[in-house]
């Protein structure tokens, strides 16, 4: 039996391997081995993850996808520590991961930031809680909000910003603890497409320039592609790892890379990966059971 | 045309500020004419009769309040007896309510003078002295209800480990009536204020673990998974997160509980030496001075009002960022 070429590898320029040849290189910073979990629901065993194999390298940009109820956000939230681990073991750089700590900052769907905070005082949070002096927090919180061009809602509570602005504050408050492993858990799903773009931007933007591993957790393949170094593909029920995809993109991404043939071949090969072809219904037959429109209607169809 | 503006008949919708102060006047309203009517209209209820004139009845005297049937059967009784002595006088009286209904104004003017009225004894209390006394007991059982009660509700509000531990006895305490532990009390606690503070304190801790658990529970659970992932967790986590973050709410618990404080003072202050605005209103009624004891009971209702009212508005200026919220 021969292996027929992977689909994606004509998109593989030589630049675009070699690079992702070197990430492989790199010291890992996040190991996951034989990862497994269920939970218990009314007595019943549900298995939500099922012997993850997985590493990532420094400063790489990870993107989970899969079908929902493939367990992606409980694999984000195993690696944070807010989730026991029931077989296996995650490290970070060597450290088994044995509850929630600072190594790893987590970016929420939902905005968590600390409502009764102001901006500044959210970014404070992590570094004063981590044993800086309220001054060196300050400064260095000032610092970070100028990065995302925050500057002038430093003074602002979280209820005053956009939706957009809130994730910022919250991905800089992660950042200013200087975690190992940032995870995000579908941090840009609440935004609308024009935001959440800008936000994509953002995010590479910053990731770029900083020391920083990112595992992000998403249902948008466009957002996954635009983003990653290589897409982790789950499976559902239980979820397993399907695939890893390298994306066969260069780097910076450009202004018309979401147009660009590669960007959307690996687009099609994903959507047939995450979402398999289903039995259709045939809706023609049953709209003919109901009469939806009455005969002597003003307008008879549509066309 | 529609009986209401479609405002006031659409669900969940917020009234414009005309309605809304409208409605408010009329909350007030509406009970005030309801008594008016009831006391200034004559063929409205009024069951007696007050005597303006006694005439030829034996037993009547001018101002004493006679049931409207008795009243009429001496009337009848005297028109018979006309018949062979037409000298006899018929007596004169105007329709009545009975003592306990004292009309609005009559009301009114006791606001005013049960603060000036001495007592009958000089080493009784004025009525503000009462009153302060009451505000007192309460302020002291509910400082001891807040001062152990909201830190085990946090606590049960945020492990559950506590919450097993402290909230099954809880459960089950505060459906024990708080007077019915007097006796107790007195016992223990001797006849003065000690016992009475116990009462305010029974009636309003069991249920404070409960309602602060509760409000602890509340708190969005990823704010607290955010500042577990920045590294802060334990004893820091409670002050830093969890206690800001449900002060809000549990402020606006507390208030609800200082009412019920209200509502425990009666029974407690009627344990032991009977003391503060309850004696006043015992006192009154049994001098028969109803108005002053609707003037007690309005006093109570308006201190309530009043301190729930600043509160809110307190409440808006400590935490601007909650209401806005949502």
């Amino acid at each position: 039996m021969t292996l027929a070429p992977h689909p994606l590898t004509t998109w593989q320029t030589n630049a675009i391997s070699d690079r992702n040849r070197r990430i492989l290189q790199r010291p890992k910073v996040l190991e996951i081995s034989g990862l497994g979990k269920s939970f218990h629901h009314k007595g019943q065993k549900n298995k939500v993850l099922e012997d993850i194999e997985f590493n990532a390298y420094k400063r790489e940009l990870i993107c989970v996808v899969g079908p929902s109820g493939c367990g992606k956000s409980t694999l984000a939230r195993m690696i944070a520590g807010l989730e026991t681990i029931d077989v296996g073991q995650i490290q970070v750089e060597g450290q088994p991961v044995e509850g929630p700590g600072s190594d790893r900052g987590m970016v929420f769907q939902s905005y968590s930031l600390f409502p009764w905070m102001s901006v500044k005082e959210n970014v404070m949070f992590g570094l004063t809680q981590g044993g800086h002096s309220k001054n060196t927090a300050e400064s260095e919180a000032l610092q970070w909000i100028d990065l995302v061009g925050l500057e002038k809602f430093a003074d602002a509570y979280p209820h005053q910003l956009s939706g957009g602005m809130k994730q910022r504050v919250a991905i800089i408050r992660a950042l200013a603890n200087q975690p190992k492993v940032l995870l995000m858990d579908e941090p840009f799903a609440a935004l609308d497409p024009q935001n959440r773009l800008k936000m994509q931007q953002y995010l590479l933007e910053i990731w770029q320039n900083i020391d920083i591993t990112i595992f992000f957790i998403t249902h948008d393949l466009d957002e996954a592609i635009y983003l990653a170094d290589r897409i982790l593909v789950l499976d559902a029920n239980p979820g397993r790892v399907h695939e890893i995809v390298s994306v066969p993109l260069p780097r910076p991404r450009q202004a018309n890379t979401l147009l660009d043939p590669a960007f959307l071949a690996t687009k099609e090969y994903l959507h047939r990966l995450v979402h398999p072809p289903q039995v259709e219904v045939d809706l023609e037959a049953k709209l003919s059971m109901v009469r939806l429109v009455p005969v002597n209607a003003q307008v008879p169809d549509i066309f | 045309m529609a009986l209401f503006p479609t405002a006031w008949t659409t669900p969940r919708v917020e009234l414009d500020n005309r309605s809304k102060r409208w409605l408010t006047f009329a909350s007030f309203a509406i009970p005030i004419l309801l008594w008016s009517i009831f006391s200034y209209v004559p063929f409205v209820w009024h069951p007696q009769v007050e005597i303006t004139d006694p005439g030829d009845v034996s037993y009547f005297r001018e101002g004493t309040l006679i049931d409207k049937d008795i009243y009429q059967r001496e009337i009848d009784n005297l028109i018979a007896k006309q018949q062979q002595n037409p000298e006899l006088n018929l007596p004169q009286g105007n329709p009545a309510n009975p003592v306990y209904l004292p009309a609005p104004h009559q009301v009114l003017t006791a606001l005013y003078t049960a603060f000036k009225t001495p007592p009958k004894r000089s080493n009784e209390p004025w009525f503000h002295e009462s009153l302060g006394h009451s505000i007192q007991i309460i302020a002291w059982g509910f400082f001891w209800s807040m001062l152990f009660g909201l830190p085990l509700g946090i606590l049960a509000g945020t492990y559950d480990a506590t919450s097993k531990l402290i909230e099954p006895f809880t459960e089950f305490f505060r459906y024990l009536p708080a007077p019915a532990f007097g006796a107790l009390a007195v016992a223990i606690l001797g006849i003065y204020d000690a016992p009475k503070i116990a009462i305010i304190f029974i009636g309003t801790f069991f249920q404070m673990i409960l309602i602060t658990a509760n409000t602890t529970r509340k708190l969005n659970m990823a704010i607290i998974e955010a500042s577990l992932t920045l590294g802060c967790k334990g004893f820091s986590l409670i002050r830093r997160v969890i206690i800001p973050g449900a002060l809000p709410d549990l402020y606006r618990d507390m208030r609800i509980l200082l009412g019920w404080a209200w509502t425990y003072l009666i029974v407690a202050e009627l344990i032991g030496t009977s003391s503060g605005i309850t004696w006043f209103i015992t006192q009154q009624a049994r001098y028969k001075n109803f108005d002053n004891v609707f003037a007690a009971i309005l006093i109570i209702g308006l201190i309530g009002l009043i301190t729930d009212l600043i509160l809110a508005k307190l409440g808006k200026r400590f935490f601007p960022w909650h209401n806005a919220a949502h």
